[in-house]
């Protein structure tokens, strides 16, 4: 089956409207948009292995290539902004660090269905366990505060697995920093060896 | 996937949602501290309904109010009192289901469940739970009662897609920063809210409210 969503029809309808209506948002928001700059959708991601440890950041630290669709550092160019509008968790298992650090990780999205995040190996729990809150702070300014990992459902058989989209969508300006963290809920536990993370961006906007 | 609808209107006017936000709580004569960033929130808590050891299970439970326990809630402070011009739009709510295995020592969480329609995603509902299933929930906010009596039905998670477990509202629920908030679930099955009904799980409930807020 194949049908056109509305927003393609309203695309066609209305063309450049949506592209006009973005830049006029960055500018709105107060950052300046350079006229040779296009929009295109933008899935921005980091990985981080995440072995023993109790909380993770992502999109700052160590730069890794294999780990990040960044080109070059953490830092992105001053043009190009981004508009967030929803974020996704993978995991990864059992692959080890040094095999996940070259690119080698099993992604799996979602935080559960055989990767839950804990090291004494539940495998009962259809949601993240033990829990994870999640942050999100860009610029100084906290966007997202200790959300509960379960709002990322992850036994979903749908493209909602693993994804949150926002109610609210957030502006990443081109230069200024962007990290989210992981943190687990429960104190004293960790996640378990061989256990990586990634963190994506869904977002649109000017490349 | 497109970018949602909400999202394409929020960028087609930028700064109106928003603007709506702070005027629908402006309406509500709360006062707005312009230094807060609106954002997405999700605020939980979690509660012991069955003791395994004992083999007992409340009739009650009393959530967003009571002992402050860090690993049970992420409410910000060390208090179920939102702060000050953190005002809080609840847009759905969600419960389910959580269990620690104290018969094998364990200290923590696992088994965890969305709704409340079956014991999970791909079951039927059973005889252990029914205290649950059949119990009801009244969420009050500053003494008004906002949401009267809801069966626990709504929170169906024999749907395997992004509702399950989540009831959304057809009428917001204003929680004003430094608000007194609960949701008191109860049931009149005599089993309690009985979840595992063994000896090895001692069973816990959790509620989460998700919405837009100041933060």
């Amino acid at each position: 089956m194949s049908f056109l969503a509305p927003q393609v029809s309203s695309r066609l309808a209305n063309p450049g409207l949506f592209e006009q209506q973005i830049k006029n948002y960055f500018r709105a928001s107060n950052n300046i948009v350079q006229q040779d700059k296009t929009i295109a959708d933008r899935i921005i991601y980091d990985a981080k292995s995440v072995d023993a440890q109790s909380s993770v950041e992502f999109f700052t630290g160590t730069y890794n290539q294999f780990l990040t669709n960044l080109e070059g550092s953490y830092v992105r160019p001053a043009s190009e902004h981004i508009i967030i509008y929803g974020i996704a968790f993978y995991t990864d298992n059992g692959t080890a660090d040094d095999q996940v650090e070259t690119g080698n990780a099993v992604w799996q999205e979602g935080f559960t269905t055989g990767n839950n995040p804990i090291a004494t190996g539940d495998s009962t729990s259809e949601l993240p366990a033990p829990h994870v809150d999640v942050s999100l702070t860009c610029n100084g300014v906290v966007y997202l505060n200790d959300v509960w990992g379960m709002d990322w459902d992850s036994d979903l058989a749908t493209y909602s697995r693993g994804k949150l989209l926002l109610n609210n969508p957030i502006v990443w300006p081109g230069q200024t920093q962007l990290t989210v963290e992981v943190k687990l809920g429960e104190e004293g536990t960790k996640f378990p060896a061989k256990y990586s993370i990634k963190c994506e961006l869904i977002s649109v906007g000017l490349i | 996937m497109a970018i949602p609808m909400s999202i394409e209107r929020n960028i087609a006017l930028p700064g109106v949602e928003q603007a709506n936000f702070v005027k629908y709580l402006t309406d509500a004569n709360l006062p707005i501290n312009n230094s807060k960033t609106i954002a997405y929130r999700s605020l939980y808590h979690i509660l012991r309904s069955e003791d395994s050891a004992a083999g007992t299970s409340v009739s009650s439970l009393t959530f967003f109010q009571g002992n402050y326990v860090a690993s049970q809630t992420n409410f910000p402070g060390n208090s179920f009192i939102l702060p000050q011009s953190e005002h809080f739009l609840v847009t759905s709510i969600q419960s389910g289901r959580a269990g620690i295995e104290v018969g094998s020592g364990a200290t923590t969480f696992s088994n965890w469940r969305k709704g409340w329609s079956a014991s999970n995603s791909q079951g039927v509902n059973q005889v252990d739970q029914q205290g649950v299933n059949t119990a009801q929930f009244t969420f009050t906010v500053n003494g008004i009662v906002v949401q009267k009596d809801i069966p626990m039905s709504v929170f169906d998670n024999v749907l395997v897609t992004k509702e399950r477990g989540r009831f959304e509202l057809s009428q917001p629920i204003l929680i004003p920063a430094q608000s007194d908030l609960s949701i008191r679930l109860v049931t009149r099955s005599p089993s309690g809210l009985r979840i595992f009904n063994d000896d090895a799980n001692d069973g816990y409930i959790w509620f989460e409210l998700q919405g837009l807020a100041l933060i």
